[in-house]
């Protein structure tokens, strides 16, 4: 049945690819209604089959025939692989609703290019997951990539995007390189079988496994925007539409810790080695940090989102690792619960960062403004969008009754609720790690406040901003979705974690689950006393907020009375002395200033008040240039062979061919 | 099942004197510093009166505000009232401690603070901004070293709950020496939080580096009231917190009648010294500029990280 739903998918999705693509512009008004109905029909199906799969719970796998007798695509759908399908199928579902009607704006060929590319993107990402072998993986892997290149640089084909988009096909063709290494290595230890259930080393690779860690690490880390292979995320994720950035962001970063996790914990579950442990929780720490670093000192709305993405992927990959080193030492439960924060808040991120995408594409189509500067006031404006996006802001922060809590409240537990005393260096080094998680967490507080505050709240600091008109239904059901996703994730996480616990279980053999969820949330360690129930806590709160508020209203009958704001003894204040985004996080730019490399432009001449400061990160001076440079130095070296001359082309050739001939004939 | 509702509704008291009695910490500490500062002092009660002038007088509100500043107060205020539910007061646990650890607690804490801080955005006026971005900035910094210092707590008690946590301390009494370090980072982290002095000025109502002051500004009538009560009820959670965490000799833990006066006094006693050292810190310290604060705070942060790890290197020695 999970076969067939699959396949009937696939279908559709490739016919809707193939209907946009084709469709010649006469019959685009016919055609687009329907392309945009089996937009949502088919991310329906596709929620529906990842559920139907994690419920189900049973592995079946399916391989086909095409073109070669021998090529063959084997597809399979195991518990792991239904998580990310249905993780991908709910957000999908929510940004097609919102994009059902967020496309109307574009011309007709854009709109025919966005859903063709966009079809092909959710097709290559729903294979990514389901790949049994090593061609279909690569494959998908690599429509995947290029279906979202052609969505970031196609819409508008300015210099910026063009800029943006090379840089990510480059960064992803340099992980696609290490991925595809990783896999050849691995495949040449077990005699070049292709199929993924064959790729269990059985043979001591040794050495090897650690090569092939690297690699896939290299690889899928340039996917996942993992430190230092992190600077396309910031580049590419403003320029793409807006629900294409949330579908980047929210899914097509995970489906790289999805490969991370089928090479830790299938292919080379036998010969994990605690570094490796310690190398991913040091690139998610560093990742988490800078990343809310440069998140908290943005100033476009879609930027500021990208770096803190890349955030919740630092803390993802630290969870992760932690997963990895604690099944090193042989602490099941501990390793469990890990894994258990990794799954979670990847499904948790994949709700809130699509759904605060998609808040932006709506400022941005109401006010056609990205800037946070000149934003503001918006509250009035899109009243439901400031819902529902508070909703979101609330879940990236990490607050109580949303859904990002859930998953940094079962990643806290990993430090509190346990004791590793008898591992020395697990006992020196998790405080550390724990110092710099929760100082992200704090600041993630900061960036919200900011993204939430300076959009929304305060007064329109454009005039232009005054003409906002609210968004559509179509839009709001977008919105309202993955909104209220984060609210019951956030209040009632039992059946997912519960959900979760036995694909975790099913990944680390021999391991116990941790988390306890009959009532509230607890812990089989400490069954009495260490729970939090989320929902008893919402209770709790709506039930005081009532009280208070009827008691007052009972007791003390005043109405307010509308009055201009206080003016700090100015005739009038205007919205010109409030913050700007700038400003706001100005004290950071300050004790941040190490991380940060400022450009700061300042008025030249009395006529010319111009002030700009340009927030660049350190890594392009420190790392990227260089490197470039050195690669322009090696490719300038090589110009000596090409001459530009057929003859001495053909004789490169020849020379190849005898060479060749020669080293045949030698062995 | 009698015995359950007594204790629930002993509990539910519990929770509720605190609330009304929190007002009383910020009558105590303004008598102490007019004390300190050789003026004759308001009455204890001061902070009812003005809470009930507050809630009689009509709320005056800007007119471009959202629903989000009226909303405000209210979720401030039941943020912290719920936690009168989970911290210790007279007997070691609250009615909601069970399910309520020390991570939701921080949790909470900055739902609360959250919610100010965008209302105080709300109105687009320069002072709420420039709260809620200083706000903000320090509140990012001294949440972190709370969870740190509840972390070693936990590693110590192996509990993440208030009543365990404290159960603990007070049967296996003895000098903890990374919770010294965490003492002192707690009080550095507690002025910063509630807003005292070295950090921010609660006696100012119109100077340019106020904090806390400048995000209220724009609230009068009910919604003021509702604030400043939050407040009170915040420093006096802060208190007892510190008091569960590093002195909770006294705490009741059984029924009894004589064990509960006994605490009640205890944990009387305990609060007059602590505020007496809270106006003491005031009174002998001046305001900090903003960005000494960060230097204040990361000193924080050091002391509750050394605090874990000593914590760690001694437990791994045992």
């Amino acid at each position: 049945m999970l076969i067939n739903l699959l396949i009937i998918i696939s279908l559709i999705w490739l016919a809707l690819a193939a209907a946009a693509l084709c469709i010649p512009n006469a019959y685009a008004s016919f055609l687009l209604p329907i392309i945009r109905v089996g937009n949502i029909f088919n991310a329906g199906l596709t929620a529906l089959l990842g559920l139907l799969g994690l419920i189900l719970f049973q592995t079946v796998s399916f391989s086909f025939k095409f073109l070669l007798p021998h090529l063959s695509a084997m597809l399979c759908i195991d518990p792991l692989a239904a998580f990310f399908i249905s993780l991908l199928g709910f957000s999908l579902l929510g940004i097609s609703c919102f994009a059902a009607k967020y496309f109307q704006h574009f011309s007709i060929n854009q709109q025919k290019y966005i859903y063709g590319f966009m079809a092909l993107f959710v097709l290559a990402m729903l294979f990514v997951v389901v790949a049994n072998d090593i061609f279909t993986f690569l494959f998908a892997w690599e429509l995947m990539t290029l279906s979202s290149y052609f969505l970031v640089v196609g819409l508008e084909p300015t210099r910026l995007a063009r800029k943006a988009g090379f840089l990510y096909l480059g960064i992803a063709h340099v992980g696609f390189l290490f991925i595809a290494a990783s896999f050849f290595l691995l495949a040449l230890s077990q005699n070049l079988s292709i199929a993924f259930p064959q790729l269990m080393p059985v043979t001591n690779v040794g050495f090897l496994a650690n090569i092939i860690f690297v690699f896939a690490l290299i690889g899928f880390g340039a996917k996942a925007g993992l430190f230092p292979l992190h600077v396309w995320l910031p580049e590419a994720h403003p320029q793409a539409p807006s629900p294409i950035s949330g579908l980047m962001s929210g899914v097509m970063l995970k489906m790289a810790i999805y490969g991370l996790l089928r090479f830790c914990f299938q292919f080379l579950a036998l010969y994990q080695q605690s570094w490796w442990g310690y190398l991913l929780i040091f690139v998610g720490l560093v990742t988490m940090f800078f990343g809310v670093v440069h998140a908290a000192l943005q100033t476009d709305m879609k930027r500021l989102l990208a770096y803190s993405s890349m955030e919740n992927l630092g803390f993802i990959t630290v969870a992760l690792g932690l997963s990895l080193l604690f099944y090193q030492y042989h602490l099941g439960v501990l390793a469990n619960l890990a894994l258990l924060v990794t799954l979670l808040h990847s499904l948790n991120h994949s709700l809130f960062k699509p759904l605060l995408f998609l808040g932006t594409g709506s400022i941005l189509h109401a006010t056609g403004e990205r800037n946070l500067g000149k934003l503001g006031g918006l509250i009035k404006k899109m009243p439901w969008v400031a819902v529902w996006t508070l909703i979101g802001s609330l879940a990236m922060a990490g607050l109580p009754l949303f859904n990002g809590f859930v998953s940094e409240w079962l990643y806290l537990n990993l430090f509190f609720g346990y004791s590793v005393e008898s591992h020395f260096i697990l006992a020196i080094l998790t405080p550390l790690i724990v110092a710099l998680s929760v100082l992200v967490f704090g600041l993630a507080g900061f960036v919200i406040v900011k993204f939430f505050g300076i959009a929304f709240l305060g007064q329109p600091r454009e005039s232009q901003l005054k003409q906002t008109v609210p968004i559509s239904f179509l839009e709001q059901v977008g919105l309202g979705w993955l909104a209220i996703l984060c609210l019951l994730l956030g209040i009632y996480p039992n059946y997912i974690i519960h959900l979760i616990q036995a694909i975790t279980i099913n990944l680390l053999p021999m391991s116990l689950p941790a988390v306890k969820t009959t009532w509230g949330l607890s812990f089989y360690a400490h069954p009495v006393h260490a729970g939090f129930n989320p929902i008893l806590l919402a209770t709790i709160l709506l039930i005081l907020l009532g009280l208070i508020y009827f008691i007052l209203k009972k007791f003390f009958p005043v109405v307010n009375k509308r009055v201009a704001p206080w003016d700090c003894g100015y005739k009038y204040i205007t919205s010109r002395m409030e913050d700007t985004g700038a400003g706001f996080s100005q004290p950071f730019k300050q004790i941040f200033s190490h991380f940060i490399t400022i450009k700061l432009t300042l008025p030249t001449s009395e006529n010319l008040l111009y002030y700009r400061a340009r927030i660049t990160e350190k890594i392009w001076h420190g790392f990227y240039f260089p490197l470039a440079a050195w690669v322009i130095k090696i490719a300038s070296y090589t110009k000596i062979t090409q001459q530009g001359k057929i003859s001495v082309y053909l004789l490169y050739m020849g020379l190849t061919l005898i060479i060749l001939l020669s080293l045949v004939v030698w062995l | 099942m009698i015995e359950n509702l007594l204790l629930y509704g002993l509990l539910l008291i519990q929770g509720l004197l605190l609330a009304f009695l929190a007002p009383l910490s910020i009558g105590w500490i303004k008598m102490q510093k007019a004390w300190l500062q050789n003026k004759s002092a308001p009455p204890i009660t001061q902070p009812y009166a003005e809470l009930k002038k507050l809630l009689i007088k009509q709320p005056l509100v800007a007119e471009q505000a959202s629903w989000l500043f009226l909303m405000a107060p209210y979720v401030y205020f039941a943020c912290l009232l719920s936690l009168c539910f989970v911290v210790p007061f007279i007997w070691i646990t609250g009615l909601a401690t069970a399910f309520i650890g020390v991570i939701v607690i921080a949790g909470i804490l900055t739902l609360a603070r959250i919610f100010l801080v965008l209302a105080a955005m709300d109105i687009g006026t320069a002072f709420g901004s420039l709260g809620a971005r200083r706000e903000m900035f320090i509140a990012s910094l001294s949440e972190p070293v709370l969870l740190l210092i509840f972390l070693n707590a936990s590693l110590l008690t192996q509990a993440t709950h208030l009543n365990i946590i404290g159960y603990f301390f007070i049967v296996h009494k003895g000098l903890y020496p990374g919770m010294i370090f965490s003492l002192l980072a707690f009080i550095l982290v507690m002025l910063a939080e509630t807003g005292r002095v070295p950090i921010d000025n609660p006696a100012t109502h119109l100077e340019l580096t106020m904090v806390h002051e400048a995000m209220v500004l724009e609230y009068s009538g009910r919604y003021l009231a509702l604030i400043e009560w939050g407040n009170a009820i915040k420093f006096i959670i802060y208190l007892l917190l510190l008091i569960v965490l590093f002195v909770p000799y006294g705490l009741s833990t059984s029924l009894g009648a004589g064990e509960a006066l006994l605490s009640i006094i205890a944990v009387l006693l305990k609060l007059m010294v602590l505020i007496g050292l809270v106006s003491l810190i005031e009174s002998l310290n001046a305001k900090m500029r903003l960005f000494k604060v960060p230097e204040y705070l990361v000193g924080a942060f050091m002391l509750a990280v050394l605090g874990i790890l000593l914590t760690q290197l001694l437990g791994v020695g045992v």
